[in-house]
């Protein structure tokens, strides 16, 4: 649940103050690029449906009826401005462009950890990405997805769990994991 | 304890391999780039009721941002340059590596040459005649600061940006002018190729649509295509338009558009454009295929004709939003009595217009002595005798409400008649009823031909600028003589035409081909003949426009009459209040 210094920001910026609306853009900045990196793959374009989504967001405030549940709409708002982003075809959104993102990471092992990330289902992978692309923790995550700590954990545990399977059968050795 | 810390070793790979520093935020740049919802979000608070853009602007706005499609996009904005339609918004940055290749490939070539072929089709998909083509070349050197365009038409234009000088053939006239150049700099104030292509995007607005890259051939070569499909618009043609880039040169080596008629989903306008990067190019105007001989004009240090239209257009735009206009015509026989009455009120998207016709057929003298006391010789006189619909002949009442056109006529049987009709489409504007009211039709006559400026004695001894212009003749249902127009525009009054010549010539040097003219009686050919049109009074809007006051014509003058703060009865713009019958 968001605190009530949160709750007072959204109600500022539903009154007028941008600069309330800004401390609050810069709070969830990082969830919401991780929610468009988990769609798009690529992390400029993460970056942009973010920023598209803190768009849309202040011109629809005043539509927001429930103020406790800002993160939660506008991560809501970030997954269909990416996905349009995809349907649009700004870019050809494939596993390719997953597995080939340019990270910086040279592991012989990571091509098949992104697979690993990429063969989850939608959700389970926008959860993953929010725990590990920029280490948010889990009360951020759950204020994000408005769900309690628990289901995220119940939830990340059945991902790692996939992706573990996932990775025996691709050649890792159980004291890799 | 936490599932997560279940099995640290899988947490630390899946962190190593998609961890990344924290993304920073800054809330003021972001302001910078997204004005237009922080105005919205503004009007809101204050409780106003803008409505937010649509969706496709938004995401027209992302493609434009993403740098995958910057490179696409400037790819695209050839396109949109050299036929200056549908323009996009957005902006180039050139920090991609894709980008930065493109640039650099056209930075470096000597000339980029590029021949385009347009044509319309009719609703079967086939071409239309040959008349209707809009074939075009272009050469570019950015090195030597020029651009050379040739018309189908055999219009050629070569500008020189080092020395600020444009060469002009005109195919009518058959001669070249010289004149100045605006600016020291290439269109667009741009000093590279895409610099320039930048400038465009820049001024260019949101148009919607999707661009796609994908890989392909063209006549046999790797290419990389770029297509862009632009939103449906209501009343404006959609277009599908290709652009192929040579993959191992990174130049655009051919583009093609086709306009499609959003009513029927079929193609109604094709042109196709291949591009060349010669060595070298042409080194003056004649080297385009113009004989030496041709006779040369030069108007320096005087903008182009092109320059000089432009300013006069958009003088004659500038109009306001609500006025009154009365335009009397006043005959040139004895005692100038008036012969009719034109009426304009204009407010905003309404508008009314009458025409008074003050006589019926029989002596004029008469019927005018009768006349002269009731309208007087004031704005306030005329208009109160127009309303009143004194006139003896024809009158016709016409209101424009914002979605219909009414009309309501009186014959010379002294009958009202009114019809009512749909305008379709969008709405007319102020600007709209000011292009067609006489006071702008006088002040800045249409020029259609191509024209030459070409200063002659009058224009030097009184400030004007003259502007020729040599119309062919034609034969339809009657013969239009050849005419050669001259238009003496005042640069101190906004441009306005003060003076107006126009000869209508037989046999015409500009026209020696009288072959449209076989099989006519010789006795039915029109005489030649020359009339002029001089504003010899002006006056000045509240604003401090200037407008023509008094306009002298062979037999006849008009004078114009101008509230440009009026106050409208309600009843003007109503249609249930047009006359149908006398008072």
């Amino acid at each position: 649940m968001p605190d009530k210094t949160e709750t007072k920001l959204v109600e500022a910026a539903v009154g007028g103050d941008i600069e309330s609306f800004g401390k609050l853009c810069r709070r969830y900045y990082a969830a919401m690029v991780a929610i468009g990196y988990s769609v798009l793959g690529d992390h400029q374009l993460a970056e942009d449906a973010a920023q598209e989504s803190f768009a849309r967001a202040l011109v629809n405030l005043r539509r927001l009826k429930d103020k406790r549940r800002f993160a939660p709409w506008l991560a809501a708002i970030c997954r269909n401005v990416a996905k349009d982003m995809v349907a649009t075809k700004v870019r050809k959104i494939s596993t390719k462009d997953f597995s080939q993102a340019a990270w910086n990471n040279t592991d012989e092992s990571a091509p098949v950890i992104r697979r690993a990330i990429e063969q989850l289902p939608i959700s389970a992978k926008e959860l993953v990405v929010l725990r590990y692309y920029n280490g948010l923790s889990y009360e951020q995550i759950a204020s994000v997805l408005g769900i309690s700590q628990a289901a995220i954990n119940g939830r990340l545990t059945r991902a790692k769990r996939k992706m573990a399977k996932y990775l025996r059968r691709n050649g890792f050795v159980e004291n890799q994991l | 304890m936490k599932a997560d810390e279940s099995n640290k070793k899988l947490d630390e790979l899946i962190s190593k391999t998609v961890g990344r520093d924290k993304p920073q935020f800054d809330f003021d740049k972001w302001k910078q780039t997204h004005k237009e919802e922080i105005q919205i979000y503004k009007s809101q608070a204050a409780g106003g009721q803008i409505s937010y853009p649509a969706q496709q602007y938004n995401i027209w706005r992302i493609i434009m941002k993403s740098r995958i499609t910057k490179l696409a996009a400037a790819a695209v904005i050839i396109i949109v340059v050299l036929i200056a339609i549908h323009p996009f918004n957005g902006s180039l940055n050139g920090t991609t590596a894709a980008y930065a290749k493109v640039k650099e490939a056209v930075r470096n070539v000597p000339w980029m040459y590029i021949s385009y072929t347009g044509y319309m089709l009719d609703e079967t998909g086939n071409k239309k005649s040959e008349e209707d083509r809009t074939d075009t070349e272009i050469w570019y050197s950015f090195k030597s600061q020029i651009v050379i365009q040739r018309y189908y038409s055999g219009l050629i234009t070569y500008s020189d940006y080092t020395n600020q000088e444009v060469h002009t053939y005109n195919p009518v006239s058959k001669r070249i002018v010289v004149t100045a150049l605006p600016s020291k700099k290439l269109p667009l104030e741009a000093n590279t190729p895409w610099s320039w292509l930048e400038r465009n995007i820049q001024r260019m607005i949101p148009f919607g649509g999707e661009v796609t890259r994908k890989r392909g051939q063209y006549d046999g070569q790797e290419v990389e295509i770029y297509e862009i499909v632009s939103a449906v618009k209501p009343g404006m043609a959609s277009i599908c338009g290709r652009i192929f880039v040579d993959r191992s040169t990174s130049l655009p080596i051919a583009e093609e558009r086709r306009y499609i008629n959003t009513k029927t989903g079929k193609p109604q306008l094709v042109e196709k454009g291949t591009f060349d990067y010669p060595e070298h190019g042409p080194g003056d105007i004649y080297a385009i295929g113009l004989p030496r001989d041709i006779p040369t004009v030069n108007s320096l240090p005087l903008p182009s004709c092109w320059d000089i239209e432009k300013a006069y257009r958009s003088h004659r735009r500038k109009a306001p939003d609500r006025y009154i206009a009365i335009v009397t015509r006043e005959l040139s026989i004895l005692g100038s009595p008036i012969s009719d009455v034109e009426v304009w009120y204009t407010d905003g998207v309404r508008f009314r217009e009458e025409r008074h016709h003050m006589f019926q057929p029989g002596p004029v003298g008469v019927q005018w002595r009768e006349q002269a006391a009731e309208i007087g010789n004031t704005f306030d006189s005329i208009l109160k005798w127009s309303q009143e619909c004194k006139a003896r002949g024809p009158i016709s009442i016409s209101i424009y409400d914002g979605n219909y056109y009414y009309n309501s006529c009186r014959e010379d049987d002294g009958v009202w008649k009114t019809t009512k009709q749909i305008i379709e489409g969008r709405k007319l504007t102020a600007n709209e009823f000011w292009s067609m009211c006489p006071i702008a039709n006088m002040g800045w006559p249409e020029i259609r031909g191509y024209a030459d400026v070409l200063q002659d004695d009058y224009a030097r001894q009184n400030d004007l600028i003259c502007i020729e212009e040599l119309l062919k003749g034609w034969r339809r249902e009657w013969i239009m003589l050849p005419r050669r127009k001259r238009y003496y525009l005042n640069p101190q009054r906004d441009y306005i035409c003060q003076r107006l010549e126009i000869e209508r010539v037989y046999p015409a040097p500009w026209q020696k081909d009288y072959s449209w003219l076989e099989g006519v009686d010789p006795a039915t050919i029109p005489k030649q003949s020359s009339s002029t049109v001089e504003v010899t009074e002006f006056a000045q809007f509240q604003t401090g426009h200037w407008y023509p006051k008094k306009i002298k014509e062979t037999s006849i003058t008009k004078t114009v009459y101008l509230e440009t703060n009026p106050v409208f009865p309600e009843w003007i713009f109503d249609p249930n209040n047009l006359p149908d019958k006398d008072e």
